[in-house]
């Protein structure tokens, strides 16, 4: 148990070991970053317009540079993995699960991620659970919810005047003996379990999303893909709030005599993201391109890591300039599964 | 029959005489104070079609996607210039077009509503507009204190293109009212402007809502997209940040009508329209012509007179 008002101070020890990277509001917006102080921390929020990805898989990212010599750019460089011991602090469990799918896709099988790894192994994960979800959460469709410890080192709870504090991992655990925190009291167990039951009363009807994977296939050509992506811009915005969507573009940014290869976050709804040198573009409209989004996200990747490629943390619905609302992706879904069934089953008879 | 009524029967009307094919308008949204946008093909439809102070998209954006179809669209004051001036830019045909114009009194901008709360904008759950009121939770707001910045100077209520309208005449602002926040800017020295546009630019991510959500951006390839050449990189490097919105602003030169759609779709809250309206201020001084006025008037730097400005040619 660790008492709020020991709190600073259990950080600035914990800053004397680690850099923390934690809640904070840096340029008018509260989001994660690097904090140098205790007092920057915001631990009291809902969750960051911007998810945690960064820490791991940042927006851009130089992976070689390289320098002239003569008229040839053949001089390259290696950028130093960055390995600094770090504790990202105050993730909500969504984000927390999130890191997973990222694991699936950079740290396993058979290509491997130097730059993510290096910052992935390097780093401890305390997670604050979430007591106050807001109606376009919906962790709680993939069995998860806010008290989930998935994917958490050190999982902290809110007990009133005091966090709850439980080593998830060894990681984790290995951390808390370090220092003594005291056990808590039935008092505050209690207060802990009564904040949870609130947190989950505010969660909204949904139905569950395991099944759908199995919908999906047979909807390959099935006209709801053009009307749920009408509206749709194409701005990409969902694509770069999200904590699980991790598609990139790699480019060469060139100077006068350096440059650097860049690693850049890129959106699978641009236009012309999957055009082709040739000039043909296999995802010609949004409707394709929206067909692929809701299928990687809840087909392809449960079938191939066995994960989903949502983790429910509702920041797409919130940031989408047109609040196109992916909950509402998966209802037409089903809806469209079933209709098919139904007629299928009265062809049938 | 409420006016909202006989709007949805007179557009159930042109969908069934063919008129139109698809109607653009509102539907209720799932995230509160923001309605979204709702593509109607069937005349029993229509039901979904709504108006109020959360319908801020500008509708217009999604006209080019339908060239040569017959096409149906409720706008806004500010959204009927972007009609406009795509009619003058030869993007959509007026015999195509059914317009409903709406008398707008202003938009709400969530944003406003959570710093006068003094909570996220994620934490505002339950909220909705009683008339004049914007109610969440247990408090309220007097709507006119949190429409987007934009509506509190607007001089466009009115719409300037339509085949029925909606809605009451509203009055508009005081005509020097609405670049107030351009001249604040020109006040500066060119260090300080740097600076402010620098800040600005510091919480940009390059996602490019602003000008997807531009009914004015409608090039088949942006410059953006270019590879070859690859104008600036997709980085969030200020360079590259600032060179993008450095040249879509100058890109809408003489096109831009105002309507702020950029800034609302903006996820970062950027005051984008601080830009635009520079660039639409200098305009109107320098060739007396404001975009989206006059269906038949040429853009002037698509046009010559003898007696235009040219002083930035050496």
């Amino acid at each position: 148990m660790l008492s709020k008002k020991a709190l600073t101070s259990t950080l600035y020890d914990l800053m004397d070991l680690y850099r923390v990277i934690a809640p904070c509001q840096r340029d008018g917006e509260l989001r994660f970053d690097r904090v140098s102080s205790p007092r920057e921390i915001v631990l009291d929020y809902g969750n960051t317009a911007k998810s945690p990805k960064g820490v791991f898989f940042p927006q851009n990212e130089a992976m070689i540079k390289f320098g002239r010599q003569v008229d040839q750019f053949n001089q390259i460089k290696q950028v130093p993995l960055d390995r600094t011991p770090t504790v990202l602090l105050g993730v909500r469990p969504c984000d927390a699960r999130s890191f997973l799918l990222l694991d699936a896709v950079f740290a396993q099988g058979r290509y491997l991620d130097p730059y993510y790894q290096a910052r992935r192994q390097n780093t401890l994960i305390v997670t604050m659970a979430c007591a106050s979800p807001r109606q376009t959460c919906f962790c709680h469709a993939f069995g998860s919810g806010p008290y989930d410890r998935e994917g958490s080192d050190i999982f902290l709870r809110d007990a009133g005047d005091a966090y709850l504090v439980e080593g998830v991992s060894q990681k984790g655990r290995d951390l808390i003996y370090q220092g003594y925190l005291g056990r808590a009291s039935q008092a505050y167990l209690d207060k802990a379990v009564e904040i949870e039951a609130q947190a989950n009363a505010r969660l909204a009807d949904i139905e569950p999303v395991a099944g759908i994977e199995k919908l999906l296939p047979g909807l390959f050509d099935s006209p709801i893909w053009q009307e749920i992506s009408e509206k749709c811009i194409a701005c990409g915005t969902c694509t770069y709030a999200c904590p699980t969507c991790h598609c990139f573009n790699i480019e060469d940014r060139v100077l006068a005599n350096s440059g650097e290869r860049v690693r850049a976050w890129d959106s699978c709804m641009y236009q012309f993201f999957t055009q082709h040198a040739s000039g043909h573009n296999p995802r010609p409209d949004q409707a394709a391109r929206w067909r692929q989004r809701t299928m990687h996200k809840f087909e392809y990747l449960p079938r191939n890591v066995g994960l989903f490629g949502c983790v429910g943390c509702g920041r797409c619905v919130q940031s989408c300039p047109v609040r196109l609302d992916i909950r509402g992706v998966l209802r037409r879904v089903r809806a469209a599964a079933e209709a098919a069934a139904t007629a299928g089953a009265n062809v049938e008879e | 029959m409420s006016a909202l009524q006989t709007v949805r029967d007179t557009v159930a009307g042109w969908l069934r005489s063919g008129e139109i094919e698809l109607f653009i308008g509102y539907e209720a949204g799932t995230v509160p104070l923001r309605a979204t946008p709702t593509f109607i093909r069937n005349p029993e439809d229509v039901d979904r079609l709504i108006w109020d102070a959360t319908c801020e998209n500008n509708l217009a954006a999604f006209l080019p996607k339908y060239r040569g179809k017959k096409v149906g669209i409720m706008v806004k004051g500010c959204d009927s210039h972007a009609v406009i001036g795509l009619l003058q830019e030869g993007q959509v045909i007026r015999e195509n077009l059914r317009i409903v114009g709406v008398h707008c009194p202003g938009v709400v901008d969530v944003r406003r509503v959570a710093a006068q709360l003094g909570v996220p904008v994620e934490q505002i759950d339950d909220a909705r507009i009683e008339g004049e009121q914007v109610i969440v939770g247990e408090q309220t707001l007097a709507l006119r204190d949190v429409l987007f910045e934009g509506c509190q100077t607007c001089t466009c209520h009115a719409p300037a293109i339509y085949d029925v309208t909606l809605g009451e005449p509203v009055v508009d602002a005081a005509e020097g009212d609405s670049f107030a926040h351009v001249r604040e800017m020109e006040a500066l020295s060119a260090e300080e402007r740097w600076v402010r546009f620098a800040q600005e630019l510091e919480r940009c991510n390059l996602c490019f809502a602003c000008r997807n959500a531009c009914p004015m951006c409608y090039c088949n390839i942006c410059f953006v997209d270019r590879s070859m050449p690859r104008w600036f990189n997709q980085t969030t490097q200020p360079e590259d940040k600032q060179f993008y919105q450095v040249m879509r602003t100058f890109h809408l030169a003489g096109r831009c009508v105002g309507c702020g759609a950029c800034t609302r779709a903006c996820p970062q809250g950027i005051n984008i329209r601080l830009f635009l309206d520079k660039l639409r201020a200098d305009v109107q001084e320098l060739y007396g012509y404001e975009a989206g006025e006059d269906a038949e008037a040429k853009p002037p730097l698509t046009t010559y007179r003898e007696d235009d400005y040219n002083d930035f040619i050496l």
